[in-house]
């Protein structure tokens, strides 16, 4: 008896048991809509450290953190809904709209206008989008290929498509990978406190090269004694408390 | 009298043109360079000095070996002396050495009015180390300490710019490494008056001056003037205090002239720039844009709307992004049109700067907040922006795209509480978050984006290693196609069998005579296509020739030899062989086949 109970405790996760995740997410909606954003907070900070995600559970969390009080961690749960629902316009104006309260207004350097162009496009997308886009035109390349093996095409026409093909390939693949960079393999962090002192070293006795304000996102550059160097979107260079800051 | 009149009128007309004429200064050309011993380290500017003359191509200038030649610019000057009229045009080039020795500038042509002028021949030296295009004690006194421990300069990029065109003041203090200071040298900058000013912090390098080591301190300040005219900037003053402790060990007892000269190093000395002189030239006022507001440089616009489709309750994002070279700071926004039914605010702006070698660059972002106050088709017009170009002494204007804004009745009130703008007490405005969305299908658990997916990457080799079959399958193919004898090679084994089968269905269908002919024949045919010899052409004796030439074991061709025999004589006496002999046959024959396949792969 003991066996099956523990069995059944073993392959049913905790949500299934007094309800599913998506009763708990329309759970956490209806808190929110009642104005009790520490209950809906509560709610979908519970389901995102069971490990769910949906573009719309970080879209409700930012909503949540922000009516909270927040801002740091609004912004970085807009930026995560972002990389899943890239082109969704409702995550993008409540981020524009948080970031537009924030007391520091940075702007991106200037930026060659071609890797502008490459970056912008590329997380137009989601990365699995780019994937099964590239997947296809690699499979159509092999088609083709496969058919010039055997017919040895020297349609010029023919010919175009294929180099055409590869081309996009070429594209897609690059736009994947850039996507990929960006989403997957770099770090960021955002300031949570509302004020931060951004060293020139990792430790309390460094020079205080600037301050920062709450909601302020930064690419983690290296983590040590406690610190993350951070490189902010001007360029600007320190080392912020790991306590300050939050990574996603 | 009529015609007296018209030809004195003529007469009259023409004499203040000729007289003009007349006192045009001649036309004069003249080369000068700023320095003519530099260091390889240094540069030298050539000024090319037109004089008089109306019309003045641009000069020619001779190949100038061991320098890279830069143009820098050119300057009109016109001036009106007691009735005579001078023009001048200066044109200057920066020479930038790339080797040491002595070099001659040739003869630099000019033509002016159809006339060609020729200039004299320059010589110039370029030293190894030694700065000699650098200020030195001599040469400017009040500019160096008396032993030359801290020199001081200071230089602009330009004497002649256009109001509000960038022009950049090179401070740079030169203090010689292991000399000693009381206290911090004192700089105190020019008050830049008539200027807008940028600096970007002190950049610091070491020099090697006349045999020594400068460690140099270097402040670029870049400047806009802000009105034409001549505007001076005062001298650069640092005041220094020389340190007699550090320069104990170099004092000479016997040297009366350096006692004094100690007493004297211990007191405060106060150095000086030179004065600089800028001719600020006004901005063109004729084909001066009615929407120009002052910005010169060089730059790009930007315009985005974040949506064109909303409803009353939400509000718009309009973004205008101004990019380029020059005082990016003070540049205003395009003006924004008034729009019945639109309600738009400025809601901030950005700007970042920096400075991008020699010049100004930076982006200022100007955000406004479009907010319907009715459902309907809105036109926002383009908005245009002009500056003022003083590279190419133009107007410039830039224009957005018109953008067409659909405004929807909103969701009525109640429904979400936090979406779009909210109405307060007092009728104020307020723009708030988009409310929280509902779940759109089911909650998934993280995972990996598909193409880390091990799974995946499995699959994408699967096209590769099929397109690799297809390859080898064609190349085989193609081969058999091209060679006869390997074809029948490849296909004996399978003929051969095939026939024995036909053979067998003839017994079956009780036809034991042509059953020992397919028998006969695919055993020659085996032979005939093994080794690519017709097989009508082949006899019992021909085949235990070839079998024996290709190393084939005699107990083979016994083999062959029986099975041959065998079928011939069920061939040729009909009758004679039983149903159980055909079928024995049968079996042997197709043992043979294999045997010989085997013995033929070893033997080869």
């Amino acid at each position: 008896m003991v066996i099956i109970i523990a069995a059944f405790f073993l392959f049913f996760p905790a949500t299934n048991l007094w309800g599913s995740a998506e009763d708990d997410f329309a759970s956490g909606v209806k808190a929110y809509n009642a104005g009790d954003y520490e209950q809906a907070l509560d709610i979908f900070g519970g389901l995102e450290d069971s490990g769910y995600v949906s573009p719309e559970l970080y879209y409700n969390l930012g909503n949540s953190y922000y009516k909270s009080g927040l801002k740091g961690m609004a912004v970085a749960s807009y930026m995560q809904a972002g990389r899943l629902a890239p082109r969704d316009e409702d995550t993008k104006a409540n981020l524009r709209f948080v970031q537009g309260t924030l007391r520091d207004k940075v702007e991106d350097s200037l930026q060659n206008p071609i890797w502008r162009f490459a970056k912008e496009s590329s997380l137009y997308f989601k990365a699995n989008e780019l994937t099964w886009i590239a997947f296809v035109i690699y499979l159509i390349i092999i088609v083709m290929l496969i058919y010039q093996v055997f017919y040895k095409q020297k349609n010029l026409a023919f010919l175009i498509i294929l180099f055409f093909a590869v081309f996009l390939l070429i594209i897609s693949g690059t736009m994947l990978g850039i996507n990929l960079q960006l989403n997957y393999y770099t770090e960021r962090g955002v300031i949570t406190d509302p004020e931060v002192e951004i060293l020139a070293g990792p430790g309390a006795i460094s020079e205080v090269r600037f301050t920062a304000h709450e909601g302020l996102t930064f690419r983690i550059l290296d983590q040590e004694s406690g610190y993350y160097e951070g490189i902010f979107a001007n360029k600007l260079k320190g080392w912020i408390e790991i306590s300050k800051a939050y990574q996603f | 009298m009529l015609k007296f009149s018209i030809y004195s009128f003529i007469i009259l007309c023409l004499v203040p043109v000729l007289a003009l004429t007349a006192n045009v200064k001649a036309a004069e050309v003249e080369a000068t360079l700023s320095s003519d011993v530099i260091s390889i380290d240094g540069q030298v500017t050539l000024s090319i000095i037109i004089t008089g003359g109306k019309d003045a191509d641009e000069p020619t200038l001779p190949p100038i070996g061991g320098f890279n030649v830069y143009t820098a610019g050119k300057t009109f000057s016109s001036s009106s002396v007691n009735g005579v009229t001078s023009t001048s045009v200066k044109y200057k080039y920066v020479l930038v050495p790339q080797r040491t020795g002595k070099f001659l500038i040739g003869p630099i042509k000019v033509k002016v009015d159809g006339k060609e002028f020729s200039t004299e021949p320059m010589a110039i030296t370029v030293e190894k180390g030694t700065r000699r295009d650098v200020p030195s004690r001599a040469e400017r006194p009040d500019n160096a300490t008396e032993n030359g421990e801290y020199i001081i300069d200071a230089e602009i990029s330009k004497d002649t710019v256009f109001e509000g065109e960038l022009l950049v003041h090179e401070f740079k203090a030169f203090q010689r490494r292991g000399a000693g200071f009381m206290s911090d040298p004192v700089y105190v900058p020019p008050s830049y008056s008539g200027f807008w000013r940028e600096e970007f912090g002190w950049k610091r390098y070491t020099r090697r001056l006349q045999g020594n080591v400068y460690v140099v301190n270097q402040m670029d300040s870049y400047l806009f003037p802000v009105s034409p005219g001549e505007v001076q900037i005062e001298p650069t003053r640092v005041v220094v205090t020389p340190d007699a402790f550090s320069n104990f060990f170099s004092f000479d007892p016997f040297d009366s002239r350096g006692r004094r000269s100690r007493q004297h190093r211990m007191q405060p000395e106060t150095l000086f720039t030179e004065p600089l002189i800028i001719n600020v030239l006004p901005l063109p006022r004729e084909s001066r844009p009615r929407d120009f507001k002052g910005a010169v440089g060089s730059f790009d616009m930007d315009v985005d709307i974040s949506r064109t489709d909303v409803t009353v309750d939400e509000t718009i994002l309009l973004t205008i992004k101004i990019a380029g070279q020059g005082n990016i700071k003070t540049i205003s926004s395009p003006d924004i049109p008034e729009i019945e039914g639109l309600d738009i605010r400025p809601s901030g702006d950005t700007t970042s700067v920096r400075e991008a070698g020699g010049v100004i660059a930076g982006l200022k972002i100007f955000e406004y907040s479009i907010i319907p106050e009715q459902e309907g088709i809105y036109e926002i017009p383009s908005l245009k922006w002009s500056y003022f170009d003083p590279e190419t002494e133009n107007y410039r204007t830039l224009a957005s795209e018109e953008y067409e804004i659909n405004i929807e009745p909103g969701a009525s009130a109640g429904d979400d509480a936090f979406a779009g703008r909210m109405n307060i007490p007092g009728d104020i405005k307020v723009r708030d978050i988009l409310g929280v969305k509902t779940l759109d299908g089911r909650l998934k658990k993280k995972s990996k984006p598909l193409i880390m997916s091990p799974v995946f990457i499995g699959v994408q080799a699967v096209p590769l290693i099929l397109l690799a079959g297809v390859i080898l399958f064609r190349k085989r193919q193609e081969k058999l196609m091209g060679d006869l004898r390997l074809r029948r090679l490849k296909r004996a084994h399978g003929l051969a069998r095939k026939k024995l089968s036909s053979a067998s269905s003839l017994l079956k269908s009780g036809n034991p005579d042509d059953f020992y002919g397919e028998v006969s024949r695919a055993v020659y045919q085996y032979v005939g296509d093994k080794f690519n010899y017709s097989a009508s052409g082949l006899t019992e004796s021909k085949v235990v020739e070839i079998l024996q030439d290709e190393g084939y074991s005699e107990e083979t061709i016994e083999e062959f030899r029986e099975l041959i025999q065998t079928s011939d004589f069920g061939r040729f006496a009909p009758g004679q062989s039983g149903e159980d002999s055909a079928g024995e046959l049968l079996k042997q024959a197709e043992k043979w086949i294999v045997t010989a396949e085997h013995e033929g792969k070893r033997v080869k």
